[in-house]
C-alpha cells in the first residue's frame, strides 16, 4: 500500500513538473556580456538590497520601468507562450507549474557496544524509518502555503501513523518582514528546523548535546505565527525570526511509573532567533532565546494513591489527580557559522533552564534545573559523491556539577555525555544517498535512566542510513 | 641532464594537466543574465541576484519581487553561475534547498528544463531574471552586467 502511494505522489510529481514549453525566440545578435567562471570572480560586495529602494540599476533611457506584479503577461502578448484555450485552463496550468511536491524515505539501523540509546541498540535495531511528503504552492509571489506529513518509527520513539509535521500560511510583506501562520518549524540553533532532512546535512545524528532525538517531537514546531526578515545594517545583514503559539507535546516526552499522562497543556512558546551576517560570505553569527510554560496532567494508579494515603502525605479524599508544571523552560542558544568553499564549521554553546513544581511538592519536590550543551562540528565535502564531518558534542546535565561530584547523579558518569563522532556520506545520484556514522562516547547524561538501570561509562554507537529524496 | 631535462617536463605536463582540465571545463559553463526586453535595469549587483535566487524577497526598481527562474543542473552554465553567483557548489546549493523545502521555510526558483524554456518564461514576464550558456539564443531578451 506505502509502495503504491509513493508511486502515485512519484506520478503526481512528475505530471506537475511536465510543463508546456513554449516557442524559441529568434535569435538578434545582440553584443553578449557572458560571464566566465574562469576568470576571476569580483570581490564580494556588501549587500543594497532594501525594499524601498531600487536594487538593480534603472537604464538611461525612456523605456517604461517593469509593471507592478499584476498581468506581467498579458503586458506582452507578442512575447507570451502559446496562448491557451480558456482563462480556466490557463488557471490550471499556472498553479500546476507553481506546486511543488516533495517528499523522502529513510531506513537505517544502530548498534551500541553498551547501554539502550533509543530503542534496543545494544543488541542492533532497525527501527530507523521515516517518511514524509510535503505540497508547497506560491499562490503568488509574496503567498505561499505548504503542508508535510511525517511518519516515523526511531527505535523507543515510534508514532502510530503519519501525523502533521508543519502546515502554514507564508506571506512576505517586504524583504525586512515576512510572517507565518500555523504549525511551524521553530529555529532553535543552527539546525533545529532542519533536524529532519537528512538529504541537508551529512551527520545522520546531529549533534546531541544541542539535537537531542529524544526531544525531537516536543521541540520541533509549534502551532501559533511567527516574523521572519532580513534588515541590512551597516556592516552586513540582519536576519531575524521571532514566534509565539503553543507546543505540541507527544506523551512519551514525560516518563512515568505509577501514573498516566492524561494531557499536556502548553500555555505558550515564545521565542526569538538574530543572526548577524557580515560582509564575509558564509559566515553567521547569532542567537536565539525559548521560553515556554507547560503543565502535565497526570492520575496517579490506585495503588499508588493508597500509599501515599497510608503514609499520611495526602489527603484520604486525594482523587489521584497530579499536575507537573515546568514554569518556565527554556533556553538560550548562541551560535556560529562558517561556509568556505566546500568546508563548513559551526559551534554552538547553549543553556537549557527549567523550573519544575507539583501539585503534590510532598512526593515531587520543587526544583531548578540547568543544563549546558556545546558543539564543534566541521563538514568537508571531497566530492560531488563523498563528503565527511566529525564533531565533539559535551552535555553537562547540571552546569554547576559537571563532573557528578554531587548527590544528584549516581554512577557520577551520569552527569555528563562527551560524544565523538565521525560521519561519511555517499550520493550515488541527486536523490540517492547513504551514510555511515560512528560514536565514541564517555557518561550517559542523554541516556533514559529507566531503560539504563545498569549503565556503562564508555560506550559506542554506530549507524547506517539510506535515503530517497525528490 | 636529458633525463632530467625529461622529468621536469613530465612534472610540468602533469602539474598543467588539471588546469589545462580546468580551463576548458570552466569555458562551457560560461553563461549571461538576461531580463525582459521593457526591464530597464542594465546591471545587478551579484549580492542582490544571489539574494533574488535564495528567494529572499528582492525587488526591481519599481517595487515589483525579482521573479528567478533557474535552468536544470545538467547545464554547465547552471554549475558556473551557482559557483560564481551563489557562491555554492551545486551540491551544497541542493541540501540549502532541502533544507529549506522540507522545513516549509521556503521552495526554491521555478525551474525551466531548457535554456529555450527559460528564455520564454523571462519573455513572457517583465519581473523574471534568468541565466542562458554564453553562446545559448537570447531572443529579444536583454543581457544584464552582473557586478
Amino acid at each position: 500500500m506505502k509502495r503504491l502511494l509513493q508511486t502515485a505522489v512519484l506520478l503526481c510529481w512528475v505530471a506537475t513538473n511536465a510543463s508546456a514549453q513554449s516557442a524559441p525566440q529568434e535569435p538578434t545578435g545582440d553584443a553578449a556580456t557572458a560571464i566566465d567562471p574562469s576568470e576571476a570572480a569580483p570581490p564580494p560586495e556588501p549587500a543594497n538590497v532594501s525594499d524601498s529602494a531600487p536594487v538593480a540599476e534603472s537604464a538611461p533611457t525612456a523605456t517604461t520601468p517593469p509593471a507592478p506584479a499584476t498581468s506581467s503577461v498579458a503586458a506582452e502578448p507578442s512575447d507570451a507562450p502559446t496562448p491557451t484555450s480558456t482563462a480556466e485552463t490557463s488557471w490550471t496550468e499556472t498553479f500546476a507549474q507553481k506546486l511543488q511536491v516533495h517528499g523522502f524515505v529513510s531506513e537505517g539501523g544502530f548498534l551500541s557496544t553498551a547501554n539502550q540509546y533509543i530503542g534496543a541498540s545494544s543488541r542492533g535495531s532497525l527501527k530507523f524509518h521515516e517518511v514524509g511528503i510535503n505540497l508547497s504552492v506560491e499562490l503568488t509571489e509574496q503567498l505561499r502555503v505548504g503542508v508535510q506529513f511525517v511518519s516515523r518509527n526511531v527505535g523507543t520513539l515510534s508514532e502510530d501513523g503519519p501525523r502533521l509535521d508543519w502546515g502554514l500560511v507564508d506571506y512576505r510583506f517586504a524583504r525586512w518582514l515576512g510572517l507565518r501562520a500555523g504549525r511551524i518549524k521553530m529555529p532553535l540553533g543552527l539546525y533545529n528546523e532542519y533536524v529532519d532532512i537528512d538529504a541537508g546535512r551529512t551527520a545522520i545524528l546531529l549533534p546531541q548535546s544541542m539535537y537531542p532525538v529524544r526531544n525531537r517531537d516536543a521541540l520541533i514546531a509549534h502551532t501559533g505565527f511567527a516574523a521572519y526578515g532580513i534588515v541590512p545594517v551597516g556592516l552586513g545583514e540582519i536576519e531575524y525570526q521571532a514566534w509565539l503559539g503553543t507546543l505540541t507535546i507527544p506523551r512519551s516526552a514525560l516518563v512515568l511509573s505509577g501514573g498516566s499522562l492524561d494531557s499536556v497543556d502548553t500555555k505558550y512558546v515564545t521565542g526569538a532567533q538574530i543572526f548577524w551576517r557580515p560582509p564575509i560570505e558564509g559566515l553567521r553569527i547569532g542567537a536565539t532565546y525559548m521560553r515556554a510554560s507547560i503543565d502535565f496532567n497526570i492520575t496517579l494508579d490506585s495503588t499508588v494513591v493508597d500509599q501515599l494515603v497510608m503514609a499520611g502525605l495526602v489527603d484520604p479524599a486525594f482523587d489521584g489527580g497530579l499536575v507537573i508544571s515546568q514554569r518556565p523552560t527554556g533556553f538560550w542558544v548562541a551560535s556560529a557559522e562558517y561556509i568556505y568553499d566546500d568546508w563548513m564549521f559551526s559551534a554552538e554553546y547553549s543553556r537549557w533552564l527549567k523550573h519544575q513544581q507539583s501539585t503534590l511538592p510532598a512526593i515531587l519536590a520543587t526544583f531548578d534545573e540547568d543544563s549546558e550543551r556545546f558543539y564543534v562540528m566541521v563538514t568537508h565535502r571531497f566530492s560531488s559523491v563523498f563528503e565527511l564531518a566529525t564533531y565533539y558534542s559535551v552535555l553537562h546535565a547540571d552546569a554547576d556539577d559537571r563532573t557528578g561530584r554531587g548527590a544528584d547523579f549516581d554512577p557520577k558518569f551520569r552527569a555528563f555525555q562527551r560524544d565523538l563522532a565521525l560521519s561519511a556520506r555517499f550520493d550515488v545520484n541527486p536523490y540517492w544517498l547513504w551514510k555511515i556514522e560512528g560514536h565514541l562516547i564517555d557518561g550517559t547524561a542523554d541516556l533514559d535512566a529507566t531503560r539504563n538501570p545498569d549503565p556503562q561509562r564508555t560506550w559506542g554507537l554506530f549507524l547506517i542510513r539510506t535515503t530517497v529524496t525528490f | 641532464m636529458r633525463r632530467h631535462a625529461t622529468w621536469i617536463a613530465s612534472l610540468a605536463l602533469i602539474l598543467l594537466l588539471p588546469v589545462r582540465v580546468a580551463l576548458s571545463s570552466a569555458s562551457h559553463e560560461a553563461f549571461v543574465v538576461i531580463v525582459h526586453p521593457q526591464n530597464p535595469a542594465t546591471a545587478i549587483d551579484r549580492t542582490v541576484l544571489r539574494a533574488a535566487y535564495l528567494k529572499e524577497g528582492v525587488r526591481w526598481s519599481d517595487g515589483s519581487i525579482v521573479v528567478p527562474i533557474s535552468l536544470a543542473e545538467r547545464f554547465p552554465a547552471h554549475t558556473g553561475f551557482v559557483q560564481h553567483v551563489l557562491n555554492k557548489s551545486v551540491g551544497a546549493l541542493r541540501n540549502y534547498w532541502y533544507q529549506r523545502i522540507f522545513s516549509g521555510t521556503g521552495v526554491p526558483p521555478t525551474e525551466a528544463a531548457t535554456p529555450d524554456e527559460a528564455l520564454a518564461r523571462v519573455l513572457a514576464d517583465r519581473h523574471a531574471v534568468t541565466y542562458l550558456p554564453a553562446d545559448a539564443n537570447r531572443g529579444r531578451a536583454k543581457v544584464i552586467n552582473v557586478r
